[in-house]
């Protein structure tokens, strides 16, 4: 099928896959979000405006269209389908320039949610934007897709080596390896034995961590793998090399490693750095509601104590790493001035048992 | 490997980049399943201890029981949900075609496997990916038998929708947000209602049809359905419909039979067809509105056959301590999905608190929220439920007393429906008949209104 004659580039099929699998991951993403409650019309008054959307427009009333947009759910929809007929017009060959385009509009779409709703702020969904957005600007080359996994390597890599994970014994190795797959990966040798000891190593990492999109990254490489075509194929164009490196220029220059004892920054792909959180609320003086979120699996547990009323849904529908976050608190804090004036939160989080950071808002 | 493959007539997939499209999606919907089956305690073996395992009637005596622990359970899932995916992979990239078909036999069995041992997995995209594989597999003539394959998914869905929910339109005029998209005047909702009822049942006709326009118009107006439904419903049921029905009915140059041949394997597939579809009608055998005792519900299609409210309460006396358990799923508060469950405990005379975590006694799980509350809302108030925690019950602890009170209310109706009562004197003889009527499962008399005794 992907041999015939009829396709003479021999980077075609390999650059069909990729659309196709980078299409995927935008389907996951989108089904993953579908049902939250913050993005449905009921739940608009519960959104969390990204850092950078507060930055741009302090006051959220000031983008209603942002906010209508994001809670029509039927959209959402339909950009879902869009991703299933996009993938379907890669497997039928057909013109690919309307599917790049259509890929461009999911990849604004996604970045427009993630202005929006800081809850959607992961390391997964950086990545396939990241792929993604230099698999665009290479125009849907092979070469543009492979700096792009460079750099995400390279940023992964050095995340991980700065972030408290390091503390685990895998994680520094992990770490290493993958910023020498990414400098592998920008040479023109040794490129298909790269990927494929890449692909071994993030399919387990994946798989091991629950990490979907790690793993779904992975299936990936191996699909480009099996379409790589035996002649040479396109190299890394090098101004997406030099964006590739001022990328992790931000990431180093704005994420003080953990060492320093700050958890704020960048984070562009830093993992989650903690594996438990207990965030005290106290509403009103002396009453308060504990929320205990553990790590458990793909994703956190959270407990409450106290009076369970109190512990409103943005506690509720809080990731892990949101609840390691100021933003987080100062959003909340500030929803809630009205009603409780004198709120206050504490904020302990840890690493294998010890303490790595306490703070208190405001 | 070369004669089994002779067998299930691989060589046209192999020369059918249709039929290889087909098997593409089948196995990314085994992926979907997979992934979505990898984080489901009822599947665990802790399940039964905690009372949390409630099996599908076929294994309900069977000494069939979940043995993985939840970590080595989510591995394994994962894993096949990932050799789903790269089998899936492969189709695209057109390598290792005859893996990628095996791999779709090997991973629809562990779907099957695993399907008949939590009753809370079942929903209806799961039985049309299980048919749809079935013929897709077996079949020769494949396309042909495929397609027959989604004849008897319309039809056994059309089935379901003939109660007052869907003819009279009373399911979608009592959800607040009604249909999304549609005015919302009660003809209207009705008409449309109506309106999805024959095309089930007319499209697949259709196919049969030399004028290609009317195949063509079909095709058209079941993919507007199928997109619509996932606004209401959500993505499964369209992530599995929408690619298929495009792959296996564009194009649709010839009538259905156009190229029919009959053969011995044939037959058996029609034999087939045959017993599915008179499984899916076998809820009309059994006396009773399937919509309230859920008897014979899930030997066919199911889909969502009613918007009710139920409303159930357990009394447990053990070792002189009583248990009160009160377990109610709402009316939706807009959207179809958008219903909302509560479940309450009290020990003793105290006060009815809301409950979340598992309630033990003698260091024995008692009751466990996490068994009702990871109910779909297709089977709320399904009297096999209650049956099956009960007896449970009763085996672990033999109480001093138990009881239990379910009512149900549909489609908004304000008509309060006692559907079971069972006491202590009842429980250790009970018995489930999977294709007959139970006694013990109420039906609504004389006084009911006619929407609850239409049969």
């Amino acid at each position: 099928m992907g041999t015939e004659a009829s396709e003479q580039n021999p980077d075609a099929l390999c650059e069909r896959v990729l659309t196709a699998g980078l299409l995927l991951g935008f389907y996951f993403f989108l089904v993953s979000i579908y049902r939250r409650y913050y993005l449905s019309s009921s739940g608009a008054e519960d959104s969390l405006p990204s850092v950078l959307l507060l930055w741009f427009k302090p006051d959220m009333a000031q983008t209603p269209w942002l906010l209508n947009y994001l809670h029509t759910k039927a959209l959402l929809f339909v950009w879902m389908m869009i991703c299933l007929v996009g993938i379907g017009a890669c497997y039928y060959r057909w013109p690919r320039r309307p599917v790049l385009v259509v890929l461009g509009l999911i990849w604004l779409q996604v970045l427009l949610y993630l202005l929006g709703e800081q809850r959607l702020w992961t390391p997964e969904c950086h990545t396939l934007l990241l792929l993604t957005g230099f698999f665009l600007l290479g125009r849907g080359s092979v070469g543009g897709f492979r700096t792009g996994l460079a750099s995400w390597c390279v940023l992964a890599g050095t995340g991980l080596l700065m972030s408290s994970r390091l503390t685990l014994p895998w994680a520094g190795l992990l770490g290493f390896t993958m910023v020498v797959m990414g400098v592998l990966l920008c040479l023109d040798k040794y490129q298909s034995s790269v990927l494929k000891a890449s692909s071994f190593v993030l399919f387990v990492y994946g798989w091991l961590t629950f990490r979907e999109f790690l793993a779904l990254f992975a299936l990936l490489l191996v699909a480009y793998l099996l379409a790589l075509p035996k002649a040479e194929c396109s190299g890394p164009p090098k101004p997406l090399l030099g964006l590739g490196g001022f990328l992790l220029l931000i990431q180093l220059l704005t994420t003080p490693p953990y060492w320093l004892g700050q958890e704020q920054g960048f984070k562009l792909l830093q993992p989650l750095t903690v594996e438990s959180v207990e965030a005290r609320w106290m509403p009103k003086g002396g009453a308060e509601s504990l929320v205990l979120a553990t790590r458990y699996r793909r994703t956190p547990r959270l407990t409450f104590e106290g009076d369970p009323l109190l512990t409103t849904r943005d506690f509720r529908n809080a990731t892990l790493s949101l609840l390691c976050s100021e933003h987080f608190y100062r959003v909340h804090l500030n929803k809630m001035k009205s009603s409780y004036p004198e709120s206050r939160v504490e904020v302990n989080t840890r690493l294998q048992g010890v303490e790595t950071r306490r703070a208190s808002y405001p | 490997m070369k004669r089994l493959l002779e067998f299930l007539a691989f060589q046209e997939v192999k020369e059918s980049r249709r039929l290889q499209a087909i098997l593409a999606c089948l196995l990314f919907y085994c992926f979907l399943i997979f992934r979505s089956w990898a984080f489901q305690p009822g599947l665990y073996s802790t399940a039964i201890e905690g009372l949390n395992f409630m099996p599908m009637w076929p294994v309900e005596n069977l000494p069939l029981r979940p043995l993985m622990s939840p970590q080595l359970h989510q591995y394994v899932f994962t894993f096949l949900a990932y050799t789903s995916l790269a089998a899936a992979t492969l189709v695209f990239v057109g390598r290792y075609l005859s893996f990628a078909f095996l791999a779709l036999g090997f991973l629809t069995s562990f779907e099957l496997l695993f399907y008949v041992h939590d009753l809370r997995l079942v929903a209806n995209f799961f039985h049309v990916h299980l048919y749809l594989t079935f013929f897709f597999i077996f079949s020769r003539q494949k396309l042909i038998f495929f397609r027959l394959g989604l004849w008897l998914v319309y039809w056994l869905a059309a089935l379901v929708k003939l109660t007052p929910s869907w003819l009279w339109g009373e399911y979608f005029n009592s959800v607040p947000a009604k249909l999304p998209l549609f005015p919302s005047s009660p003809a209207v909702v009705t008409a449309a209602c109506l309106t999805l009822l024959v095309v089930e049942f007319c499209s697949p006709v259709c196919w049969m049809s030399r004028n290609k326009n009317l195949r063509y118009l079909t095709v058209l107006v079941l993919l507007f359905f199928h997109v619509y439904s996932g606004v209401i419903v959500g993505h499964w049921y369209t992530t599995l419909m929408t690619p298929i029905v495009l792959v296996a009915l564009v194009p649709f140059e010839k009538p259905l039979f156009s190229d029919y041949q009959s053969t011995r394997r044939h037959k058996i597939m029609w034999g087939f067809w045959a017993l599915y579809f008179s499984l899916g009608l076998w809820n009309f055998v059994i006396p009773g509105d399937v919509r309230t005792t859920a008897e014979g519900r899930y030997h066919g299609l199911f889909m969502f056959d009613a918007n009710r409210r139920v409303f159930a309460e357990i009394e447990i006396r053990v070792q002189g301590e009583s248990h009160r358990f009160q377990v109610v799923y709402d009316w939706p508060r807009s959207e179809v999905l958008d219903w909302s469950t509560s479940i309450h405990h009290a020990q003793g005379k105290a006060p009815l608190r809301p409950l979340s975590s598992v309630v033990r006694v003698n260091g024995q799980t008692l009751f466990n929220p996490d068994y009702f509350r990871r109910n779909s809302s297709r089977m709320f108030g399904d009297p096999y439920v209650f049956y099956y925690y009960l007896k449970r019950v009763w085996e672990r602890f033999r109480p001093e007393q138990i009881r239990v009170r379910l009512d149900q209310q549909l489609d908004g109706h304000p008509y309060v429906f006692r559907i079971l009562e069972l006491d202590e004197s009842q429980i250790p003889t009970l018995r489930y008949n999977r294709f007959s009527r139970n006694e013990w499962i109420r039906v609504p008399d004389e006084s009911a209104p006619r929407a609850y005794r239409w049969r």
